[in-house]
């Protein structure tokens, strides 16, 4: 996949500027006390690589974005400072490469060299935020709601895209089911207008043609013995086209059809428009209501819109595609209520529509007769009516508009306009005072009104059938998507289950050999199930400790990154992640734990961040006198051995990385003397009284502070009970704090040290310090000070932590070793 | 290795094959859409299963 070889960090999260070596790609840890800038690290590594910061996205980070958060607190107003800068070595394709990110511009990193397999390749990397696995983010897994577990499972696994296809197949199919209804509908009305002129009671083939051969005997044309496809009912009469349209018979039942179903009028559709105002009255009394409705039609249009980054309903820019997504449907979701709300407003919706259809064939039968019999005002009645019809029609097949309705579906949705009963019964009258057509005539207008809606016929059932055919297709396609994606994704959970099983087992080898878990998907929830030392299957946050809970995370987590890249799973960014691990269940050495047997499984490199006791370096003034920095201002880049399981050597393979420019500087908190004796006094909980007899330099702010930490910590460490350690503690912070005060006016220390045997703690505190205080040459330390040529060698420069440039090159440190380094700022 | 979803688009249109209800021009166009590799929206869909019988060929 990927191999990390250098970092460099500038104005990125907690970090001012940093830079890491990590070799030849091998695993390191970034170790240090909270707020030594561990995560900061992971962080910057993770934009580096896909543009994305994890902890400043998803849920539960509202108002949180890499632009505004991801640069330094004092550098927000200066995006461009901020940036990473990472070498890394592409395995697959044998190339390095360097790639810079900048947080004002996520999505354009510069990669050098700019060859495409580079780019493609990294682009895959950056297409995989779950690389990164923080401790907050693993119990997600673990102890979330089934529903939201098998979102967050299908997130990581990106099946989104599987879900959004079997979205879109779902929603097309349900388009073409209401299309094909809405076909079916028009199909209705136009075999009912076709009978209505036919006067046949059904349209069987035998039935029409009888009625059609009475007419063309009469005319003396050849009977029609077969209908088929091509069959011209008029076929045979002299100058069809010609013809009048106006059948006096056939006009009069359309008109009378009309006036019939016009009874009906007031009670039609009644029942819906009860329901949709009942729907309308509920959201009138619950504004919250109302709002999610409206919000979730308008969401599902963004939903359906968005293509991009960008949001298509409010222009903002998220971290990925992916998220927005989420976000979007996370509102639906809460819209449960307003979502059945819809569903009923819709069905209803969809029987009116269908109605209106019938109205909407038979008003335009009417219409015809009017404009044909010259009645310009009830034929233009008719067609505004229409018109309105058609326009209520639209709506009623949108819940959005639906809600708009209230007023008309109150009134009289079909809004029957006011001179349509006097006007209808006017045309109907007026046509039945007409002379009766010449029966030739009438067989003439027969024939070719039967043959005009015998083609409407046809054309509507040819309509029909396509979308019955269209919604079939997609009704069979979505089934089959279904089925296959559950059985993929049942051999996929299965796959998880096992592989999960069998890396929770590795960790946990000598009290839960025979662990087993259970992935049970459905219905958009996926339950998880673990056995607790065979009494059954249980819910992990059921019986498991909290240690335990943690470690099913990181496993489940792995199981899951290998079945998502399977063997190109080999890097990954772990914050905090190791330390969740049950402590009786991981690897221990000094104060840093990895769960190595089950990583190495996977993984060529790991960065991996570990809180560690605050770092307090071992700082000598002068002989007899020490002072202890809490190394905040540090983190250690440490390497581990993979093959053996082991850290690699602990003192050479600690790359000692400072984090400069911190909110505030290092401070000194504790000023004690230091044995000079080799073996002894190496280890902060040393005899105090010892140091205290033997320091002869001592200054009584300082023996108190001394005192005043010492029994703090002793009175926090040791029960004393009750309220004597109340007031013990009480007297003892607030003398500490006031001479902490004091000092704290002092300029801080200079990192130096003694007593540096190697191996030793002081030696390993001393050899982290050496990178960052190089030094050539050390001629000019006298004897009694090659005592602490270990780190003096090593010494050349010392940067102000403060104000990043007050330099101190060897000489110059030389000379103020031999005088009294503590007026050096450091 | 192929994704998940590729996997699961191959499968799909092999038993969409065996299916009576769908023909083999609306395949086709099923095919040429998730070989793409994006997402496709619902219309998209629609048009493909809309599409007449043996192709849109008039």
């Amino acid at each position: 996949m990927i191999k990390l070889k250098s970092a460099h960090i500038e104005e990125v999260r907690g970090i001012r500027k940093l830079d890491i070596d990590f070799g030849d790609g091998k695993t390191f840890a970034i170790s240090g006390p909270n707020g030594s800038g561990k995560s900061g690290v992971i962080d910057a590594i993770e934009f580096g690589l896909t543009g994305q910061i994890g902890r400043l996205t998803g849920r539960g980070t509202g108002g949180l974005s890499v632009s505004d958060h991801g640069p330094h607190v004092d550098k927000t107003k200066f995006p461009d400072a901020a940036f990473v800068e990472l070498k890394v070595f592409l395995p697959e394709i044998g190339k390095s490469a360097t790639i810079t990110r900048k947080i004002s511009a996520p999505k354009k990193p510069k990669i050098v060299p700019a060859d495409s397999d580079i780019k493609a390749a990294l682009a895959e990397v950056a297409e995989h935020p779950e690389i990164m696995l923080s401790r907050r983010e693993i119990l997600r897994f673990i102890l979330v709601e089934p529903t939201k577990r098998s979102e967050e499972i299908q997130s990581i696994l990106k099946l989104d895209d599987i879900g959004q296809t079997r979205s879109a197949l779902n929603t097309a199919q349900n388009k073409l089911q209401a299309a094909q209804r809405t076909a079916t509908a028009q199909m209705q009305s136009g075999r009912e207008a076709l009978q209505l002129h036919l006067q046949i009671p059904t349209l069987r083939a035998a039935d029409l043609l009888e009625a059609v051969n009475t007419r063309r005997k009469l005319l003396e044309l050849p009977e029609i013995g077969e209908l088929t496809a091509d069959t011209k009912l008029d076929a045979g009469l002299s100058d069809a086209a010609k013809l009048p349209e106006f059948n006096k018979q056939s006009a009069i039942r359309d008109l009378q059809a009309l006036a019939g179903a016009a009874k009906g009028f007031p009670d039609l559709g009644k029942t819906e428009v009860a329901a949709i105002l009942s729907g309308l009255a509920k959201l009138a009394a619950d504004p919250a209501l109302l709002s999610a409705l409206q919000r979730r039609s308008f969401i599902e249009k963004g939903l359906d819109l968005v293509n991009s980054t960008e949001c298509p309903l409010c222009d903002h820019t998220w971290e990925n595609e992916q998220r927005l997504r989420e976000h979007l449907k996370a509102k639906l979701v809460k819209s449960a209520e307003a979502r059945k709300l819809q569903d009923a407003l819709q069905q209803n919706g969809a029987v009116m529509e269908r109605e209106l259809i019938q109205v909407l064939s038979l008003l335009g039968l009417a219409q015809k007769v009017a404009a044909g019999q010259g009645d310009e005002a009830f034929a233009q009645l008719l067609t505004g009516w229409k018109t309105d019809l058609d326009g209520l029609k639209a709506k009623l097949m949108a819940v959005d508009s639906i809600t708009v309705l209230k007023d008309r579906l109150t009134a009289g949705w079909l809004a029957v306009p006011k001179n349509f009963p006097k006007s209808l019964k006017a045309l109907t009258e007026k046509i039945q005072a007409k002379p009766d057509q010449t029966a030739a005539l009438d067989a003439q207008t027969f024939l070719t009104t039967a043959q005009i809606r015998l083609g409407d016929y046809r054309e509507v059932t040819r309509k029909n059938k396509a979308a019955e055919i269209a919604w079939s297709s997609a009704n069979a396609a979505y089934e089959i998507y279904c089925s296959v994606m559950e059985d993929e994704l049942n051999t996929l959970y299965e796959d998880v289950q096992a592989d999960f099983s069998t890396f929770y087992r590795a960790i946990n080898e000598d009290d839960e050999a025979k662990f087993t878990a259970k992935l049970t998907p459905s219905e958009g929830k996926l339950d998880f199930d673990v056995n607790f030392y065979e009494r059954g299957l249980f819910p992990p946050g059921a019986y498991h400790s909290e240690g335990h809970q943690d470690g099913m995370g990181v496993c489940l987590y792995l199981a899951l990154m290998k079945r998502l890249f399977a063997a190109r799973f080999t890097f990954a960014l772990l914050d905090d992640v190791v330390m969740s691990v049950d402590a009786s269940h991981r690897y221990l050495e000094e104060d840093v734990a990895l769960p190595v047997p089950l990583v190495k499984q996977f993984l060529d490199q790991v960065v991996v961040s570990i809180q560690t006791k605050a770092n307090r370096a071992l700082v000598c003034l002068v002989p007899g006198i020490a002072l202890y920095l809490n190394l905040h201002c540090f983190i250690f880049a440490r390497r581990l051995d993979l093959k053996n399981d082991r850290w690699a050597h602990p003192v050479a393979a600690k790359l000692p990385v400072c984090r400069e420019g911190l909110e505030s500087p290092p401070r000194i908190v504790l000023l004690r003397l230091w044995s000079l004796r080799r073996g002894r006094g190496n280890r902060p909980g040393s005899s105090l009284l010892r140091d205290a007899l033997g320091g002869f330099l001592l200054l009584c702010p300082t023996l108190l502070l001394c005192l005043g930490h010492r029994l703090a910590a002793l009175s926090a460490n040791h029960t004393l009970g009750g309220l004597g350690h109340s007031l013990l503690r009480g007297i003892l912070l607030r003398i500490r704090r006031r001479i902490c005060g004091l000092l704290l006016r002092r300029p801080t220390g200079l990192l130096c040290s003694s007593n540096l045997l190697p191996g030793g703690r002081t030696h390993g505190v001393a050899s982290r310090l050496g990178r960052l205080l190089h030094v050539k040459g050390s001629s000019r330390l006298t004897k009694r000070r090659r005592k602490i040529m270990p780190v003096a060698e090593r010494l050349c420069s010392v940067q102000c932590f403060q104000c990043g440039d007050c330099v101190v090159d060897a000489a110059t440190l030389g000379a103020k070793v031999r005088k009294n380094l503590c007026s050096i700022h450091v | 290795m192929a994704t998940l979803q590729q996997q699961i688009a191959e499968k799909f249109l092999a038993k969409l094959s065996e299916s009576k209800d769908i023909d083999a021009g609306k395949i086709e166009q099923l095919r040429n859409l998730l070989a793409e590799n994006r997402k496709i929206k619902t219309e998209e869909f629609v048009k493909v299963f809309s599409l007449p019988a043996g192709g849109d060929l008039k």
